[in-house]
C-alpha cells in the first residue's frame, strides 16, 4: 500500500485545483502540442502530477501504530510528541503549515520526516548500500519486503532515518566507549557540586550527558526549514541553509534540514544520509558528556568526515569552509589529494590549527588532512585510546559547572594527546605522515 | 566549444531572493511544554489585514512583495517567476522589496495572516507599499512586463533613485562577475595542479597566484559597485505616511 496515496486533508478554503491557479502552466503545456492524443496524455500527467499536497501524514503501513510493532524497532512512540520547552510536533505542524511530517521518537532521537517518496537509486552502488539497510530494517519490520521496494515511500524514508540516527548512535558510543548506564538519569540532580566527591562529570543527563534527546527534522522543503529555523531558533543569520542548534532550556540538540538547500545537493537519498550522518554526529561529539564549551575542530570536524565517509565518500559536507569554487563538492579523493599535498609541504602541522575552534579558514585540504588524521587516531591505536582522549577532552568543567578557559583548554587537550596517543602534535604529525604514506596511493 | 550563458557563483548569489517568513507565534516562549502535554489549546483566528500587515512588514518602509504558496508550486518561485523567460530583472528588482512568502495554508479560514488574501479568488501573490496601499494583487499567471510595471511604479513611489537605471548597471556588475569567475575557475584549476605538480615555489605558481589575487581585488571592485547601484535611498516619511506608521509590536517570527 502506498501512504501517499491516503486521504488527504482538503479544506474548502483551497478547494481550487492548483491547474487552475496556474492557466498558464497548462496553456504552456497546451501550445507545445500538436495532436489531441498527446494534449491528453499530458493533461493527465499535469494532473497526477498537480496532485494536492498531503497536509497530513497518513497511518503508518508498516506497523499500523502497533504496540508490539514499535518495540520491534525499538521505537518509544509515533504521533505527537514533545520537542523543545516552548514547541511541541503539534505546534510545529500548525505553525509550519500543516505539513505531513512523520514522528518517532526512538531511544536516543525523537525524528520528524517529512522527505518525499524517491525511487530506489539506479547507482548500483548506491542500490546496494540501500538494500542492505533494507534487509536489516525488514529484520525488525516484518511487513516489509526489501526485494519488492521499487520506491522508497515517505513513511518508509522515516523508518530509515531512525534506524540510520540510531545506527550512527550506536557507531559513537562505541567510539566512545561508553553504554548508556555511563549518564545521570533523568532525575539525577545535574550540578556538579551536587555530585558525589571525585564523581566524574558526565553531563546533565541521560543522552550522552543531556537531559533531552536528539532532535532531527527533515523537511519537505527549505521554505519550511527554513520556517522553522526562524520561528523557533536564532540559528540563521542570513543565508537559509541546514543548522544545527542548542535548545538550552530542553538542552537538547536539534540539526534541520530540507533536500532543497545547497542548490538540491540532497534531494538523493544516500546524499541526505550523508549529510544527516554528518551533521548528527558534530551534535553527538557536543553533547558528549554535557555541551559546556567548544571543542578543537580539527578533530571533531575530522571525526565528523570519518563518520559521513563511511556512509559515502562523495557527497562532501562541511562545517565552515574557506572556498568559493565548487571543487570542494567535487573533489572526493581526499587520500590522493593528501598526499600530493603533504609531498609539497602544503599541509599545515597540527600545532598550527590545534586549538581553533572553528574552522572558518579551513580549505578542502584542510578539511581532508583533519579527516586522515582523526583516520590514523582510530587506526593506528588501541580503539580504547579514542575514547580515553574524548574523555579528557569533554565535560572538563568544574565544581560549579563552569567550562575551562582557552588556556586551560588547550594545555587539557595536549595532556589528552600524550596519555591517549602518546605523544605531542609534531610528533604524531610525524607519526600520521608515515602512516599515509603507507597507505594512501600518491596519486 | 559551446558558449555557456547560464550565471557563475556570484552572480548567482546576487540572484538569490530574501525571503522572510514570518510566523504569528505572539505565545511562544510562554509557556513551557511539558512530557505529554501539547500547546495546541490556543485559539487561532485570523488577524484583521492591517495588523496581519504589520506584522509581515520590514522595519525599514521597503514596499512589500508577498507570496503564498501553493501545492503546484511546492516551495518554487512559480508564481512570480516564468521558466520559459529570463527572470533577471525580476529577481534584481525584489532587492528593493521586503519578499516575503508564506505557506499554503494561509489560506485556511482561522490562519492569522488569512486576511492578507482577501476575496473569493485569493490572489496568488500581491505588492504594496510597506502600509499596505497601492496593492496590487497577481494571480500568478501574470505577464513578465505586468509585474515589471507594478514592481517599478512601487519601488517609484518609495525610493529615491531610478530602478531601471540600476537595474542596468547591475546586470553589467552581474556579466562582469561571470567573467571574472570563470576566469578565477580556470586559473584556480591550473594553480591546484601546479602546487600539486611543482610544489608552492615554482614561478609558474607564484604567477598564478599573483593572477588569481588580481582577480579577486577585481571582484572587491564590482562590490563596492554593485552596493553603490543597489542604494536608491528610501524617501522619507511624509506626513500622511508618518500617521500611517503606528508602532509594530513584533510577535511574527521572521
Amino acid at each position: 500500500m502506498n501512504p501517499s496515496r491516503n486521504t488527504r486533508d482538503r479544506s474548502p478554503a483551497r478547494s481550487g485545483s492548483p491547474s487552475a491557479e496556474h492557466p498558464r502552466a497548462c496553456r504552456r503545456a497546451f501550445r507545445t502540442l500538436r495532436g489531441f492524443v498527446a494534449a491528453c496524455l499530458v493533461a493527465a500527467t499535469a494532473t497526477a502530477q498537480d496532485e494536492e499536497p498531503e497536509r497530513t501524514a497518513p497511518p503508518d503501513p508498516y506497523t499500523g501504530g502497533r504496540a508490539d510493532a514499535l518495540d520491534a524497532l525499538g521505537y518509544v512512540r509515533m504521533g505527537r510528541l514533545t520537542w523543545a520547552s516552548d514547541h511541541d510536533t503539534a505546534r510545529i505542524e500548525e505553525d509550519l503549515g500543516k505539513i505531513p511530517f512523520r514522528w518517532i521518537e526512538t531511544a536516543h532521537f525523537r525524528l520528524g520526516c517529512a522527505l518525499p517518496k524517491q525511487d530506489v537509486p539506479r547507482d548500483k552502488e548506491d542500490r546496494k548500500a540501500l538494500r542492505e539497510e533494507l534487509d536489516e530494517l525488514a529484520q525488525r519490520l516484518p511487513g516489509l519486503k526489501p526485494r519488492s521496494v521499487r520506491e522508497l515511500d515517505p513513511w518508509l524514508r522515516a523508518h530509515l532515518f531512525a534506524q540510520r540516527l540510531e545506527s550512527l548512535y550506536e557507531r559513537f558510543t562505541t567510539l566512545a566507549g561508553v553504554a548508556d548506564t555511563a549518564f545521570p538519569a533523568e532525575d539525577a540532580p545535574f550540578f556538579r557540586g551536587d555530585a558525589p566527591p571525585n564523581q566524574k562529570w558526565m553531563g546533565r543527563g541521560p543522552h550522552l550527558g543531556m537531559k533531552g534527546k536528539f532532535l532531527v527534522l527533515l523537511c519537505p522543503t527549505g521554505a519550511t526549514c527554513t520556517r522553522y529555523l526562524r520561528t523557533y531558533t536564532e540559528a540563521l543569520h542570513g543565508d537559509e541553509m541546514p543548522s544545527r542548534w542548542y535548545f538550552d532550556q530542553a538542552d537538547a540538540f536539534l540539526f534541520a534540514t530540507a533536500p532543497d538547500y545547497g542548490d538540491g545537493a540532497f534531494q538523493s537519498d544516500r546524499a541526505m544520509h550523508a549529510h544527516v550522518v554528518f551533521n548528527v554526529a558534530h551534535n553527538l561529539i557536543d553533547a558528549f558528556k554535557g555541551y559546556s564549551y567548544e571543542i578543537p575542530a580539527w578533530w571533531k570536524e575530522g571525526l565528523a568526515h570519518v563518520l559521513r565517509r563511511e556512509v559515502s565518500t562523495e557527497h562532501n559536507n562541511f562545517s565552515e569552509i574557506d572556498e568559493n569554487s565548487q571543487r570542494a563538492y567535487q573533489t572526493f579523493d581526499w587520500d590522493v589529494k593528501v598526499r600530493q599535498r603533504d609531498d609539497n609541504g602544503l599541509i599545515r602541522p597540527l600545532a598550527e590549527i590545534l586549538d581553533k575552534t572553528r574552522c572558518t579558514d579551513f580549505d578542502l585540504i584542510d578539511h581532508a588532512a583533519c579527516w586522515s588524521r582523526v583516520s590514523f587516531l582510530l587506526d593506528a591505536r588501541e580503539p580504547s585510546s579514542f575514547a580515553t582522549f574524548l574523555d579528557r577532552m569533554k565535560g572538563q568543567v568544574d565544581s560549579q559547572g563552569a567550562p575551562p578557559d582557552p588556556a586551560v583548554l588547550a594545555r587539557i587537550q595536549r595532556d589528552a594527546l600524550e596519555e591517549a596517543f602518546g605523544g605531542d602534535p609534531d610528533a604524531l604529525d610525524a607519526e600520521w605522515r608515515t602512516w599515509m604514506r603507507r597507505r594512501y596511493r600518491s596519486r | 566549444m559551446p558558449i555557456d550563458f547560464r550565471r557563475l557563483e556570484t552572480s548567482k548569489n546576487r540572484l538569490d531572493i530574501d525571503w522572510n517568513y514570518p510566523v504569528y507565534a505572539p505565545d511562544l516562549g510562554q509557556e513551557k511544554v511539558e512530557d505529554g502535554r501539547t500547546t495546541t489549546g490556543r485559539v487561532r483566528a485570523a488577524l484583521p489585514r492591517e495588523r496581519a500587515l504589520l506584522e509581515i512588514r520590514s522595519e525599514t518602509r521597503m514596499p512589500l512583495l508577498v507570496v503564498r504558496e501553493c501545492g503546484f508550486c511546492k516551495g518554487t518561485e512559480e508564481a512570480l517567476l516564468n521558466r520559459r523567460l529570463n527572470n533577471e530583472k525580476t529577481l534584481l528588482l525584489t532587492k528593493w522589496f521586503h519578499c516575503v512568502k508564506l505557506p499554503n495554508h494561509v489560506l485556511d479560514a482561522d490562519h492569522p495572516f488569512r486576511n492578507l488574501f482577501e476575496g473569493e479568488h485569493p490572489p496568488h501573490l500581491f505588492l504594496c507599499r510597506h502600509d499596505g496601499s497601492e496593492a496590487v494583487a497577481m494571480d500568478g499567471q501574470q505577464t513578465q512586463s505586468e509585474l515589471w510595471d507594478a514592481m517599478l511604479s512601487l519601488i517609484e513611489a518609495d525610493y529615491e533613485g531610478d530602478a531601471a537605471k540600476a537595474v542596468k548597471g547591475l546586470l553589467r556588475v552581474l556579466d562582469g562577475y561571470d567573467a571574472i569567475d570563470a576566469r578565477l575557475v580556470e586559473l584556480q584549476d591550473r594553480l591546484e595542479a601546479t602546487l600539486d605538480e611543482d610544489g608552492p615555489r615554482s614561478a609558474k605558481a607564484k604567477k598564478l597566484q599573483r593572477q588569481v589575487d588580481e582577480l579577486i581585488a577585481d571582484r572587491e571592485k564590482l562590490v563596492t559597485r554593485e552596493a553603490e547601484l543597489l542604494d536608491l535611498g528610501l524617501k522619507p516619511l511624509g506626513e500622511k505616511d508618518a500617521g500611517q506608521a503606528p508602532k509594530k509590536e513584533a510577535a511574527a517570527r521572521r
